[in-house]
């Protein structure tokens, strides 16, 4: 099913987003911890890269921050609460 | 925990050492312990159980210690 892989991949979004946020608060009295910078900074990464992928292959994840092709892609389906479980 | 803070490795790290306490606590005061970093959960892991941090991953009601009503 096409939906399931869009799924793991916000998941994965999810994820690496979840990890920044714990990283940043530890970095907060911690901001000597080259090793966790490091990792933080290669989170980064790959929550943009996933989340490139994510908006290449099924749309904008927000409509402040991301491009449209025309018609205008963020009124497309599905909604959040279209989700079928 | 299975591990010693004050005798990791990880205080290399800094410039200054960092102790688990404040060097002159007050009394009636209440102090944090600074956190020591060991090793992260993989992110999608992290996600599942609320923090990245091993040592912070305690689920209300597992340890009677720190449950009050189970």
């Amino acid at each position: 099913m096409e939906d399931v892989s869009r799924e793991s991949l916000l998941r994965e979004i999810q994820a690496a987003d979840f990890t920044i946020i714990e990283l940043n608060l530890y970095l907060n009295t911690h901001p000597y911890d080259q090793q966790s910078i490091t990792i933080y900074n290669n989170m980064v990464q790959r929550a943009k890269a996933l989340r490139d992928t994510y908006e290449r292959l099924y749309g904008p994840l927000t409509a402040r921050f991301s491009f449209s092709k025309c018609p205008w892609q963020w009124i497309e389906s599905p909604w959040p609460w279209e989700w079928q479980n | 925990m299975n591990f010693s803070p004050l005798y990791g490795m990880n205080k290399l790290r800094y410039p200054y050492p960092m102790p688990i306490m404040p060097v002159s606590p007050e009394l009636a005061h209440a102090y944090v312990p600074y956190q020591y970093y060991t090793r992260l959960y993989p992110p999608m892991v992290g996600l599942d159980k609320g923090t990245i941090f091993p040592g912070l991953d305690r689920p209300y009601g597992l340890d009677p210690e720190y449950t009050i009503d189970a």
